[in-house]
């Protein structure tokens, strides 16, 4: 079990969603670092290491919005997993679709879990713990 | 038993029972015997004509000079059977009518014919017969054509003449391939001349599509059927051609019209698709954002921010409710793609589980429910929407609702009846209409659209929906739900 929490990478487009997944955080008492990536483009040179501005240390959890703009989510989640270096990234989608398309192709693409968002903080709680949670016990790659 | 006068008994009988009309005269003209087929053909009964003049009574004005000729024909062949010869003769009947015959006269006696007997049938003339066949093929709707066994057309009708440009004279004595494409003449002379190995009555060329050739060379869709027809002079075939441009219009309309639907419900689901979507996303922004606003502010947030708040809240959940709605209702003419054997019991018991009714209401579903072929979504849809309207607008603490069906002969007849405070019978046609509630929107959470989606859906099924007309307390719902094979094509 490690004591300091685990990095987030929070690949997410929409601000008012990106602050919701905060703000929860904050509501469990939890205070994971959170890096964000705002598309698919940012994501790939932070996990690269050649973004300007942040910087992403290891030990880390991938949190994927599967409907980003310009890259989608499932496009990036192939890139990650065709490159050497990123194939091993622990990820979990945080999406609103329900479509079992969607779900079928993010779990071919090997990810932790598949987790739909709702419209109210409070249902999200319980996945975000989980993911805290996860980061502390399990043993990243 | 005296021999002549059994002779004169049977030659007696002969006369009675001929199939010719026959009528004997005496040296004056007068008529003395009248057999019944003649009674049968001119309508007069022997009583009435014996002793009348034969041809005063029975050969109008202009078929005398007819008559008369061959009456002194007659005179000159008289006793000699083999004479005797069938000319046609116009005759009058007693109703006046007139009737077209053949005659045959024959005299006898010496030196001056004592008298006359007339001989009268329908005539059975090959020229008359084939003049009526002439008439009808020409009226004919349909082109006919009529070729000898070596492919010589013979006969075209004027259907033929319209619809291919020709005109007979071009095309009789010329082969039959002058009507066929050039590509397809080498095709259908070998077909031509096996068939005349074994004609038979059939189409031609079943499952091809057969194209004649006009004369400026364009090409014309039909359907031919031939026909062989047997006639002393060799075997004819008469092939009968209907021209199918008319139906391969129709068909090539209904096609482009069946793709233009096809476009615009596909438009209509990527809208559907889009507005789902991105209309709800700053929706669900906008109320947590609001939310936010009253959790940072904590403690301090005055009272009228935090009920502002909650206002908003309320906004953003009716505008969710309204894009589900408005969604349902652009789709609602879409038969539901679900046909299957469902139970309107089993339909109405989960719409009765999602809507979850509070306490005092009571839901009672009739054993009168049937099992029927329909789209479960669709019909689902209208009873959840008949049975969440008569929960929300329940006032009493206690109440009934009560669901069950009428069988009819073409469809189901349900009803949603309950024991609530009743729709005043001015606004029972507004309240099938998008947006018109009748309480203030505050008090019943909706989006105006349950009727209207449940009439839109009705309607593109073939059904219908009413409200039983009575005053006082209560609402009965009556819609129906027409049967498969009551409404054509479904499913």
């Amino acid at each position: 079990m490690r004591a300091e929490p685990v990095t987030i990478l929070h690949v997410e487009d929409d601000d008012v969603d990106a602050m919701a997944i905060e703000r929860g955080f904050r509501r469990l008492a939890l205070a994971p670092p959170i890096v964000r990536a705002k598309d698919g483009y940012e994501a790939l040179e932070i996990l690269r290491g050649t973004h300007a501005g942040q910087r992403l240390h290891q030990p880390f959890v991938v949190l994927l919005d599967w409907s980003l703009p310009r890259m989608g989510g499932g496009e990036l989640l192939a890139r990650m997993r065709a490159d050497r270096e990123l194939r091993t990234a622990v990820v979990f989608v945080l999406t609103t679709s329900r479509d079992p398309a969607d779900r079928l192709a993010a779990y071919e693409l090997n990810v932790a879990g598949y987790l739909v968002k709702s419209d109210r903080t409070e249902e999200l709680l319980p996945a975000l713990a989980m993911i805290a949670q996860y980061g502390r016990v399990v043993e990243l790659p | 038993m005296d021999a002549s006068e059994t002779s004169a008994g049977r030659y007696a009988s002969i006369v009675q029972a001929s199939p010719d009309a026959i009528a004997s005269m005496d040296d004056r003209g007068r008529i003395v015997v009248w057999n019944p087929r003649a009674e049968h053909t001119f309508g007069w009964s022997r009583d009435e004509v014996v002793g009348c003049v034969f041809h005063e009574i029975l050969v109008p004005a202009d078929s005398w000079p007819i008559y008369d000729s061959q009456r002194g024909s007659a005179r000159r062949a008289a006793n000699d059977s083999s004479a005797l010869s069938w000319f046609p003769l116009v005759m009058r009947r007693k109703d006046r009518g007139e009737i077209d015959l053949e005659v045959a006269l024959s005299a006898f006696g010496e030196p001056d014919p004592a008298g006359w007997t007339a001989f009268m049938r329908v005539p059975r003339d090959p020229r008359q017969e084939t003049e009526l066949f002439r008439l009808a093929v020409e009226a004919s709707p349909a082109g006919i054509v009529l070729t000898d066994e070596d492919g010589c057309i013979t006969l075209v009708n004027a259907h033929v003449e319209r619809a291919l440009g020709w005109r007979r004279s071009e095309l009789i004595g010329q082969p039959i391939e002058v009507l066929v494409p050039e590509r397809a003449r080498e095709r259908h002379t070998t077909e031509r001349t096996s068939y005349a190995s074994h004609p038979e009555r059939r189409p031609m060329g079943a499952h091809r599509i057969l194209l004649a050739r006009r004369k400026d060379g364009s090409e014309c869709a039909v359907e031919i059927g031939l026909n062989p027809i047997v006639t002393a002079r060799g075997t004819r075939v008469l092939a009968v051609l209907v021209d199918l441009s008319e139906r391969q219009r129709a068909a090539s309309q209904a096609e482009r019209t069946q793709r233009e639907l096809d476009r615009a419900n596909l438009d209509l689901d990527q809208f559907a698709y889009i507005a789902s979507h991105d209309l709800r996303a700053p929706l669900r922004a906008i109320s947590s954002l609001a939310g936010w606003i009253v959790e940072d502010l904590g403690a301090a947030t005055p009272p009228s921010v935090a009920s502002h708040v909650t206002r908003l809240k309320a906004r953003i959940g009716r505008m969710e409710r309204l894009i589900d709605g408005l969604l349902q209702f652009a789709r609602a003419n879409r038969p539901g793609d679900d046909i299957a054997r469902v139970d309107s019991a089993e339909l109405t018991r989960n719409a009765v589980a999602l809507l979850a009714p509070r306490d005092g209401l009571k839901t009672v579903i009739d054993d009168t429910m049937p099992s029927l072929e329909a789209s479960g979504v669709r019909l689902e849809q209208v009873l959840r929407n008949l049975l969440d309207n008569a929960y929300k607008h329940h006032d009493g603490k206690d109440g009934h609702v009560v669901v069950g069906c009428q069988e009819r002969p073409n469809c189901f007849e349900f009803f949603v009846a309950d024991d609530g405070p009743g729709i005043p019978i001015e606004h029972h046609e507004r309240i099938f209409q998008p947006f018109q509630t009748l309480r203030p929107r505050d008090e019943v959470e909706g989006s105006g659209l349950g009727l209207a989606l449940v009439r839109k859906i009705l309607e593109s099924h073939g059904g219908r929906i009413w409200l039983d007309r009575s005053t006082g307390r209560g609402t009965t719902f009556r819609f129906t739900w027409p049967k498969p094979d009551a409404s054509g094509s479904r499913g």
